[in-house]
């Protein structure tokens, strides 16, 4: 069988795991290419007006391996971390049932992913669905396992998620990383939802955009689990979903190193979780008086009021480290 | 004579300042852009001539939303962000300014200053409401000049109160206020409060404001909403003399210390550049499902400069020249 992993809501490195596990089993995978206009436009079309705008991607998303695949994977992902009671956005709870009023075949299992006897218990249902006996999705989820790891590592050491996972299924070497090369450049960290900073039509290429711009720049996905799970003990009690808590435990941890010059939050418009996520990091930055911009995306294609932004922002990291403005 | 020439397009109004080796403003020009930049930039320049006669011109700073276009339209040294400009203008203003009010055509900012450095600041995202463009509208509405505005603001006793949130919904509270028989003076003041209001609710959120205040941008002409910024925030706003060109003159000042320190030649086509026929043609892209619509400026038949595709395949080719025959093909 054919399967269909849409991209939007689902990010690295889930895509590669699942991809690796559904092919051990001797399916095929098509995963749905980076977002461009036309699927920006079908997800628009189709979607619910209110939702974010990675939500009317997911759809895109869908919509365009419709016809591709024979069947879309689209776990319904209900926890990632290792405690139960912290969920994710429900719009994740929503997402197969939204595929499913536009197309028939979706095969849809609850995911708790958070520790190891959750996830194999996940993939054993995955397993029975597709029919294939245990012993075979215990080795095809090893190697799923073992590859999203290799590309956890390699975004961790600053390689973009599709060129990670290119490279982890034999693909050569990306010649683009985020790595730090010069150490005197400012440092910028980028925060907010890996399917928003790195989808480059939606954020316009914000993080190749610095680089270009002669800046180092961190991601929460280049930061060590550990410390950030560590830092969101400066909140009173952990919010209630993963991604949010990786966001706002690496925003504040990074707040807190002085070798970063400045922090932009990438945020999607109507993202209800980032009312939250927004204002905390707000009040932190204030704390540290670390320069912080937010920026909102949305469908718009128009990149001029981000690259303004982008510019004053910028010059004001430059211009705080005593560099003059011109 | 030495003289440095800062040009900010925006999009409802362009502004040139020439600005002489002595920081002293020799021309200031300010027009309405009336969607035709290229046009707007080039009766600017002609504008500006005739106040500088010959002076020798020795660098050009553009910014605005159409600072790109500008760029390549004038040959000029530096482009700049608004939000620096501005910043800059109101530092050589008042050098120890600490906050900046600028509200312009469209747009609306809010910078914060520190001991001579931007240290924050905001625009207004999605929401026009506040803005030149929206008192334009209701000065038209109402038949009353808008450059008359704030003068019936500042005769009210009893502003009235409007809901300053949305324009549409700014609109219909003041129709409403209007039918009840409130007096114009009343209404008008009443919306210069909302719109201040609005703005500090928004676009100053969060933001640490601190004395002494500068307040610039086309709007700033409006004493109704200057005295608004005072009553709601209980400090005197500075307005400066040049208000309405501020950025233009951030990028006279910008652009003589960058020609200055960089000791370059400046590279202004020059003032004959008036005569010259510049246009715009646009295409879809075909290459890839974005379908990005590229811009190309001409000059005559020669392309000089193209954007507007995502991925960079005409502009970064066009450096090399490599795409200016497939783009002479599209003129």
């Amino acid at each position: 069988m054919k399967f269909g992993i849409p991209r939007g809501l689902y990010y690295e490195p889930l895509l590669t795991e699942w991809k690796v596990f559904l092919e051990d089993l001797g399916h095929s995978v098509e995963i749905s290419p980076p977002t461009n206009k036309l699927i920006l436009d079908e997800g628009v079309k189709e979607g619910v007006n209110e939702a974010c705008i990675s939500l009317k991607l997911s759809i895109g998303h869908a919509m365009y391996l419709k016809d591709r695949v024979d069947c879309i994977f689209a776990p319904r992902l209900m926890n990632m971390d290792k405690y139960k009671r912290i969920t994710l956005c429900p719009k994740f709870r929503g997402l197969p049932d939204l595929f499913r009023v536009f197309i028939p075949n979706v095969l849809s299992l609850n995911a708790y992913l958070g520790s190891f006897e959750r996830r194999l218990s996940f993939y054993s249902k995955v397993g029975r669905e597709l029919r294939v006996g245990f012993l075979r999705v215990l080795r095809a989820y090893r190697r799923a396992r073992l590859a999203s790891k290799k590309v956890k590592e390699l975004q961790r050491d600053g390689f973009l998620p599709d060129e990670a996972r290119a490279w982890v299924l034999g693909g050569s070497e990306p010649s683009f990383t985020l790595k730090r090369k010069d150490e005197a450049l400012p440092i910028i960290a980028v925060v907010g939802y890996p399917y928003i900073i790195y989808d480059d039509y939606v954020s316009h290429s914000l993080l190749k955009k610095l680089v270009n711009m002669g800046f180092n720049v961190v991601t929460p996905e280049m930061m060590d689990d550990k410390e950030i799970e560590e830092a969101l003990r400066y909140l009173w009690k952990p919010l209630f979903w993963s991604q949010s808590n990786k966001v706002v435990g690496a925003a504040f941890k990074l707040l807190r190193k002085p070798e970063i010059d400045g922090m932009i939050h990438v945020s999607s418009f109507s993202c209800g979780t980032d009312a939250w996520v927004g204002s905390l990091i707000e009040l932190e930055a204030k704390k540290f008086e670390k320069p912080l911009m937010r920026i909102v995306v949305d469908e718009h294609t128009a990149e001029a009021g981000l690259v303004t932004r982008l510019e004053a922002f910028t010059d004001l990291v430059r211009w705080r480290k005593g560099r003059a403005v011109i | 004579m030495r003289v440095y020439l800062g040009i900010d397009i925006g999009s409802v109004s362009t502004k040139l300042v020439a600005m002489s080796d002595s920081y002293e403003v020799l021309s200031a020009v300010y027009l309405r852009t009336a969607g035709r930049p290229i046009a707007a930039l080039l009766e600017g320049l002609r504008m500006v001539e005739k106040d500088i006669g010959n002076a020798e011109v020795c660098g050009v700073g553009t910014t605005g939303s159409a600072r790109f276009l500008a760029s390549v339209v004038s040959g000029a040294d530096l482009v700049k962000n608004e939000i620096t400009a501005h910043a800059v203008a109101a530092i050589h203003e008042l050098p120890d300014v600490k906050t900046v009010f600028e509200i312009g055509g469209q747009d609306s900012k809010i910078i914060i200053i520190r001991e001579g450095v931007v240290v924050d600041f905001a625009m207004n995202t999605i929401c026009a409401a506040g803005t030149g463009s929206f008192l334009d509208h209701q000065a038209q509405r109402l038949g009353i000049e808008i450059e008359r505005f704030g003068e019936y603001a500042l005769k009210s006793k009893n502003p009235v109160r409007i809901a300053g949130r949305c324009t549409v919904f700014a609109e219909s509270d003041m129709i409403h206020k209007q039918q009840m028989g409130y007096s114009i003076e009343d209404i008008i003041a009443g919306l210069c409060e909302a719109l201040v209001r609005n703005y500090l609710a928004n676009v100053a959120k969060g933001k640490d404001l601190k004395p002494p205040y500068v307040f610039q941008g086309g709007v700033a002409a409006n004493l109704g909403i200057r005295k608004a910024f005072e009553k709601e925030i209980g400090f005197p706003v500075y307005v400066p003399k040049y208000f309405h060109v501020m950025g233009a003159l951030g990028m006279a000042i910008l652009v003589k210390r960058y020609v200055e320190e960089e000791g370059i030649k400046t590279s202004f086509r020059g003032f004959r550049i008036v005569e010259d026929r510049f246009t715009s043609k646009s295409f879809e892209c075909s290459h890839c499902p974005n379908g990005c619509e590229v811009v190309v400026i001409y000059r005559g038949s020669e392309p000089l400069a193209c954007w507007g595709d995502r991925c960079g395949r005409w502009q970064d080719k066009f450096g090399r020249g490599s795409v200016v025959g497939e783009l002479k093909e599209v003129a």
